[in-house]
Order: C-alpha cells, then sequence, then structure tokens
C-alpha cells in the first residue's frame, strides 16, 4: 500500500513536472525535428537517396533526444537536495526509480513516437514503413531511458557528466538501434518485421528488469 | 514509541582524510542530542550518517523501535541544509511527496496544520521557487510534522536555526519541545544557541 503510494507520488511528480515546465519536453521534440530536418539539405534531395538513410536518421535522432532528458533524472534533485528524500525512503529505491522513468519514458516515448510518421514524411518513406517506426521508437526511448538511469546515477553531480552519460550509454543501445532500425527497413522492403520487434521488445523486457535494481546501487554508491 | 539510537566507535572519512573518530554514544526516544564542533569537524557528515545516507569508515550505528532493530533510513526524518524542494512545485505538492516517500499519507489537513504551525500556511499554494530564504526553511521544517503525531522517526536536523527570524526560531524550540515531550529522539547541529527546554540534553562534541 505504501510502495503503490511512493511510487505513484514519484511517477504525479514526474508528470507535474513536465506540465509545469514545457522545455522539458519541448526541448527534446525541437531538438530531433532540427536533426531530421537538417539532413535533406546535406545529402540532396532524391526521394530515393532520401528513403535509404530516413529511418536510420529518425531512429538516432529519437535516441539522441530522449538521451537530453537523462540529467534531468538526478542532477537536479541532489542539486535541490530532493534526491534524499528517494534515497531515505523505507520504499525499495528501484521501484521509485523505475517509476520515475516511466513518467519520463511515457511523455517522451510517446512524443517522440508521434512526431516520427512526420519525420517519415521528410524522407518519403511510404506510411506503412511510419507506424512501424513509431512502434519502435515508442520501445527504444524506455530502453534507453531504463540504461542511461544507471549511467546518470553513477554521474550524478560529476561534472560534465552529460557528455559522459551519452558516450558510456549510446554504445549500449546500439542491439535496440539494429532492430529497430531493422525493423522499419523489413517493412521497407516489403517483409515481415515480426522478428526484429520481437527482439527489441525483449531487450526492453531485459532493461526492465535488470536496469533499475543496478541504478540503484550506483545511485547509493555515487551519493555516498 | 521509543526509538533507541546506539553509535559504536564510529569514524567518518570525507575524501581519504579522517573526519572524526571513535564517537560512541547512545540515546533514546525524548532526549535532545546536540552534535558541536568547529566548521569541518564533520557534524553534517555524521548526521548523514545516522540518516542512512553516508556510510560509516568504520563503527556501526544501531536504530532501534520498541526493542526491534530499524534500518537508519526507516528510523529517522533528516533535514539538511538543502531544503528538498523543488522549486517548480508548490509548498503543498512537495510537503505531500516527501510524506508519501517517507510512507505516510499526507492528508490535505495534515499538510495546512504541519505549515500553521511553523507561520507558513498562507504560502501552501505558492510555488516553492518564488518564496525567501527564510519562508523555504520553515516551509521545508514543515516536512517534520506533516507525517503526524503517531510517526515514531527521530528528527535529524542539520543547523535548523540558519535563515529562520527570531520568532520562528523560538517556533521551532517549541516544537523540538513537544517532540521531546512526546518521546521523540532529536539530534541537531547548531552554532546558535536557541534555548530549548528538556530533561534529557546531551551534547556530543566532535
Amino acid at each position: 500500500m505504501s510502495l503503490r503510494r511512493a511510487t505513484a507520488a514519484v511517477f504525479r511528480r514526474e508528470l507535474q513536472l513536465f506540465a509545469r515546465r514545457k522545455s522539458d519536453w519541448a526541448n527534446p521534440l525541437m531538438f530531433a525535428l532540427i536533426v531530421c530536418a537538417l539532413f535533406p539539405f546535406a545529402v540532396g534531395s532524391e526521394s530515393e537517396r532520401l528513403r535509404l538513410i530516413g529511418i536510420g536518421v529518425i531512429f538516432v535522432a529519437a535516441l539522441l533526444a530522449a538521451m537530453l532528458s537523462l540529467p534531468r533524472l538526478f542532477d537536479e534533485d541532489a542539486r535541490d537536495g530532493t534526491l534524499e528524500l528517494l534515497l531515505m525512503s523505507p520504499e525499495p529505491l528501484a521501484a521509485l526509480l523505475l517509476a520515475r522513468v516511466a513518467a519520463i519514458s511515457l511523455v517522451l516515448g510517446v512524443a517522440l513516437a508521434l512526431l516520427a510518421p512526420l519525420f517519415a514524411l521528410f524522407y518519403a518513406l511510404p506510411m506503412t514503413v511510419a507506424g512501424v517506426l513509431a512502434l519502435t521508437v515508442a520501445m527504444a526511448v524506455p530502453t534507453l531511458l531504463l540504461i542511461g538511469s544507471i549511467a546518470a546515477a553513477l554521474l550524478v553531480s560529476a561534472r560534465g557528466g552529460a557528455i559522459l552519460t551519452a558516450v558510456l550509454v549510446l554504445p549500449l543501445t546500439i542491439p535496440t538501434l539494429i532492430f529497430g532500425a531493422g525493423a522499419a527497413l523489413r517493412v521497407l522492403q516489403g517483409e515481415s518485421a515480426a522478428s526484429e520487434l520481437a527482439l527489441e521488445g525483449a531487450i526492453l523486457l531485459l532493461a526492465l528488469a535488470l536496469c533499475p535494481p543496478a541504478a540503484a546501487a550506483a545511485l547509493r554508491i555515487s551519493t555516498d | 514509541m521509543s526509538v533507541r539510537l546506539t553509535v559504536d566507535a564510529l569514524a567518518a572519512e570525507r575524501g581519504m582524510r579522517a573526519v572524526f573518530s571513535d564517537v560512541s554514544f547512545a540515546a533514546v526516544g525524548g532526549t535532545l542530542m546536540r552534535v558541536t564542533g568547529a566548521n569541518g569537524a564533520g557534524k553534517t557528515t555524521l548526521l548523514r550518517i545516522l540518516a542512512g545516507l553516508g556510510a560509516a569508515a568504520a563503527g556501526c550505528v544501531e536504530w532501534s523501535l520498541d526493542g526491534s532493530p530499524l534500518p537508519s533510513t526507516s528510523a529517522s526524518i533528516f533535514v539538511g541544509h538543502s531544503n528538498a524542494c523543488h522549486e517548480a512545485l508548490t509548498v503543498s505538492e512537495n510537503l505531500a511527496y516527501a510524506a508519501a516517500l517517507g510512507g505516510a499519507d499526507a492528508t490535505p489537513g495534515r499538510i495546512e496544520h504541519a505549515l500553521a504551525a511553523f507561520g507558513v500556511r498562507p504560502l501552501a499554494r505558492r510555488r516553492f521557487g518564488t518564496l525567501s530564504q527564510g519562508q523555504r526553511k520553515r516551509a521545508s521544517l514543515a516536512r517534520l510534522l506533516v507525517a503526524g503525531p503517531e510517526d515514531a522517526r527521530a528528527w535529524l536536523l542539520d543547523e535548523p536555526f540558519v535563515a529562520l527570524d527570531i520568532d520562528t526560531q523560538s517556533q521551532l524550540a517549541a516544537l523540538i519541545e513537544a517532540r521531546l515531550g512526546a518521546g521523540g529522539l532529536v539530534v541537531y547541529t547548531s552554532h546558535q544557541t536557541v534555548p530549548i527546554r528538556c530533561a534529557h540534553a546531551v551534547e556530543v562534541a566532535l
């Protein structure tokens, strides 16, 4: 009962913060939009070439955009002292962190998934591909945030932590990138994407099970 | 409720340098414990270890409630230098969050009551970021009262009188006295000498 109350409070607070500070979700979205809009200028406007790179660009842009919200996970809390409330809670820290990552994933994952079909238009991708792309982005964002929570916890309030977090986390998202972008590519080639989607889902489930306890342990170490 | 705190041969390090060593004391509910020492003597470090936020280099800290051992994190409420409130949230949202994490049910009535005790009830709906330093301190101290009188946790207060005006200092002293009278344990550090009436006062010098 009190675990549910505590996780609900963490989840609600995160949503309240998104509602109060629009820049928290608007900045990552604008970043993804700009990255996706820049590439066609660089590679030229033939739709054949755009179609080839489009999936990869949209997927990487979505991952980078989600990456931008990682410092928000703990740095601000460490500065204003609210991290101590989290650490002193009698409830399991891993569950509280999961609630927090879930709230951020919900907002950013849904927003980026909704924008993915729009980005797909920039690259002349067919609507079926856009649909799969939205689905794979929606799965990739929570995976990235879960893995990133470990790095963010280790580097909480470290100098230059944001860049270091990106350097540590992005290589770990390669499997998700391969299967997520691969699924959309399959659909573009007119094949079934079921196996890629299943593998991407499996990676998400694995991250769900393993990352919160690891992030909790990392947070205890780094705030000691 | 009877909280008991036993500290045995405690030592702490900060950045590979010993801060204090061989600190031992015991305290039961109803005791007011003041930690004294010069700047850098490790008062905050000691409180953080008692709260379970930091690890000791040696020795042990044991909390128990009515004879059964408690983990440090559930045995105490720690109010440190930082206010533990988010600037974009209102005062009552911050207090409700803190209470929910602490395992308490913060009804709006409880929150108002706690704020009223520190004379900041009208600020309940204000964003924390718009308050003055003194108001912030008072609003964050209200966290101590939100869980209600049946909450047995010890109060760990790090410089609670800083940034408070004279009236609020005596208000806080009266609340600490009431807490001690109800069998609570209060450990605090302070450079100011604010008189607190108490039957069991212990001083730990670092």
